[in-house]
């Protein structure tokens, strides 16, 4: 199983810190096909189901680094384990055996949608239709809040898909060069009509992007209406997606483009498709020659080439050592800026009173834990916002990455995050977050 | 009817162009530096215009007083330039300026060309590369870890990983001399089309592959 580099760049950055690397996404993706798919998300496995799903999964990975061979089979099961329970399994103590959480089952789903969506650019013009009309009736900082991030994935989501088939074709190329020619021909007339059909959806999907322009004209219409800061900055960043989703699929078009021309000659200069082919028989076998001592070595038969390299350096400026004397330079005096230092004093009580603050709101969650099932972290986040002011969003995501990373596995707590974004806002600052839910394990 | 004689072109001609006062200096260096020259090379895209508008009488003029031929080759549709010594003895620079590249710089120089020049793969760093190669070229990669690492078998480590980007960021740095590749400062290493020259350079071996070698795994 292969992720697309594309895909995956666009997945770090949306879900940042809580996306995991290949190796634990690939192993994750191997779990939730074998239980997930079979028995409904709330299956449970045992330790050795587990383990043998994650053999498959190192099978199916032979090459993913050096690094890795250092372990043992045991020690790399139990690190991959490890690195699951962090977020995407829990262990029910009791019984000994695992489930996975609401996130990892969100995560997946999101992730199967991207890799195995098709193209669709009717689904795309009826998005930004959509999204055109609810601007007519809504107010800008509405659309912009509200109904655009409830559909920017699904855009997103097209052109990933869209840039996918581009690339499994562009490999799909690459490796037919290495066939006979006669079976490279068959296979070319095929990569050519995909390519064609390839660029139709590419036109389709520049037409239905020509209803962003008219919505982009029309914020840059309303936006003079608007004078709040925060629905400006929820506006700009509205724009700046269509722009970036416009320039994605004008990047794609034009390597489909670049790409197209180059199969079409292919077609009329087979000499030049033997010449190539031969260059990487030429290059396998002079890889294949046995090194000799310490030495990178060519195989016996084949000579070096000469190329004409000589030394052509410009020598008639001298250097200042030889005109002037050597002078001793004494060092610069350090310059003390009490300015600079009081302020500097400044930042650093401010970083630890925001610490004092997110080390309390754990406390808190902690007490609403001990006192309840289950809270909603939501209404905790709520109050964040209503009592720390403009230092709450750099206290909300302090308080969030403790909690994930050593609240959660410290005390075995389940965490359920569903993509439902709620708004939270205080007199400066406007965030959506996802809804999260934390339960505590149920004692033996 | 008389007919009016075309204007000849000779060795100095290109004196007369309005570019040469500006651009030859840097021209010159370049190519008798042994550097390959090409429009898309950052640095000589100023001067490519003024050899390849004075071609004939720079052929000539190269020819006349330093004994070297400029060579013009294309690799998908683009040009380059490059000077080599004139057979026959008429070379009037240092023989020793004649230098043979290493096996390493080959074997990199050949996978380069089946990524770029053939695959039409891009890559700006050695970290890309590396993971081009882990990702779609593993049965050339283990071959260039056997050739540059020394490497038996599986066993391979971050040292060997280490010491196959030595090898292949030194043969970057030779390459950069030749103008086969160049380094932009914020976009990273970029392959010229004249790193096709290593595959003229082995022409004869090339075409006659088919022939001789049959790969276990092409």
């Amino acid at each position: 199983m292969r992720q697309e580099t594309a895909f995956f760049d666009q997945f770090v950055k949306d879900y940042g810190n809580l996306f995991p690397d290949k190796s634990i996404m690939l192993a994750m993706m191997h779990l939730l096909n074998k239980f997930a798919d079979a028995e409904g998300p709330a299956c449970e496995f045992s330790e050795a189901q587990l383990f043998e799903v994650l053999k498959q999964a190192r099978e199916d990975a032979p090459s993913v680094g050096g690094g890795q061979r250092v372990y043992t089979p045991r020690e790399y099961l139990n690190h991959k384990v490890h690195s699951l329970l962090e977020h995407y399994l829990s262990r029910d103590e009791r019984t000994g055996l695992y489930c996975f959480t609401h996130y990892a089952i969100s995560l997946y789903h999101n992730v199967r949608k991207t890799l195995f969506e098709k193209v669709n650019p009717v689904k795309v013009a009826g998005i930004f239709r959509t999204l055109q009309a609810d601007l007519a009736i809504n107010s800008l900082p509405h659309w912009a809040g509200v109904t655009l991030p409830s559909l920017q994935n699904e855009i997103y989501q097209q052109l990933l898909a869209f840039d996918n088939d581009i690339n499994s074709t562009l490999k799909q190329l690459r490796r037919q060069m290495n066939q006979d020619e006669q079976d490279f021909l068959a296979m070319l007339t095929q990569i050519r009509a995909v390519l064609d059909d390839l660029r139709d959806q590419a036109q389709a999907l520049t037409d239905a992007f020509s209803v962003a322009e008219d919505i982009q004209a029309q914020i840059a219409a309303k936006r003079l209406e608007e004078e709040n800061d925060i629905e400006i900055d929820a506006i700009m960043q509205a724009v700046a997606f269509l722009r970036r989703a416009r320039g994605k699929l004008g990047a794609a078009s034009d390597r489909l483009e670049r790409v197209r021309p180059r199969v079409n000659t292919l077609f009329s200069d087979l000499t030049k498709l033997r010449f190539d082919h031969n260059t990487e028989r030429f290059l396998v076998y002079l890889l294949a020659a046995e090194p000799v001592g310490k030495t990178v070595a060519l195989p016996p038969d084949i000579g070096l080439p000469e190329v004409w390299l000589p030394e052509f350096d410009f020598l008639a400026v001298p250097r200042s050592a030889t005109i002037f004397p050597l002078a001793r330079v004494k060092s610069p005096k350090p310059i003390i800026d009490t300015v600079l230092q009081a302020a500097n004093q400044r930042v650093v009580q401010q970083k630890i009173q925001q610490t004092n603050r997110v080390q309390a709101y754990l406390q808190l969650l902690a007490q609403g834990l001990q006192a309840n099932e289950e809270i909603d972290f939501t209404l905790y986040a709520s109050q964040m916002l209503a009592t720390e002011g403009s230092a709450a969003h750099s206290i909300l995501m302090q308080v969030i990455d403790r909690l994930l990373r050593e609240m959660v596995p410290r005390h075995g707590w389940q965490v359920a995050v569903t993509p439902t974004p709620e708004l939270l806002q205080n007199e400066t600052l406007r965030l959506t977050l996802w809804n999260i839910r934390l339960r505590r394990p149920l004692k033996r | 009817m008389e007919h009016s004689p075309a204007p000849s072109i000779e060795a100095l001609t290109f004196f007369g162009d309005e570019e040469t006062e500006t651009h030859f200096a840097a021209l010159d260096t370049s190519l008798r530096s042994g550097q390959h020259v090409q429009q898309g090379h950052p640095q000589q895209r100023l001067w490519f215009a003024l050899l390849h508008r004075q071609r004939a009488s720079l052929r000539l003029y190269y020819r006349r007083y330093f004994g070297l031929e400029l060579e013009q080759r294309q690799q998908s549709g683009e040009l380059y330039y490059y000077l080599r010594p004139a057979e026959g003895g008429g070379c009037k620079v240092p023989a020793t300026s004649l230098l043979k590249l290493e096996p390493s710089h080959v074997i990199v120089a050949l996978l380069l060309c089946k990524i770029v020049l053939i695959d039409d793969q891009e890559f700006s760093s050695l970290d890309a590369l590396f993971s081009a190669l882990r990702e779609e070229y593993n049965p050339y990669r283990e071959g260039l870890f056997r050739q540059l690492a020394h490497l038996k078998g599986n066993q391979e480590s971050n040292y060997d990983e280490d010491k196959v980007r030595r090898w292949v960021k030194q043969a970057l740095s030779h390459f950069e001399k030749l103008g086969w590749v160049c380094q932009l400062p914020n976009e990273g290493w970029r392959v010229m089309p004249s790193l096709d020259r290593i595959r003229e350079l082995y022409q004869d071996e090339i075409q006659n592959m088919a022939t001789r070698y049959n790969p276990p795994h092409a």
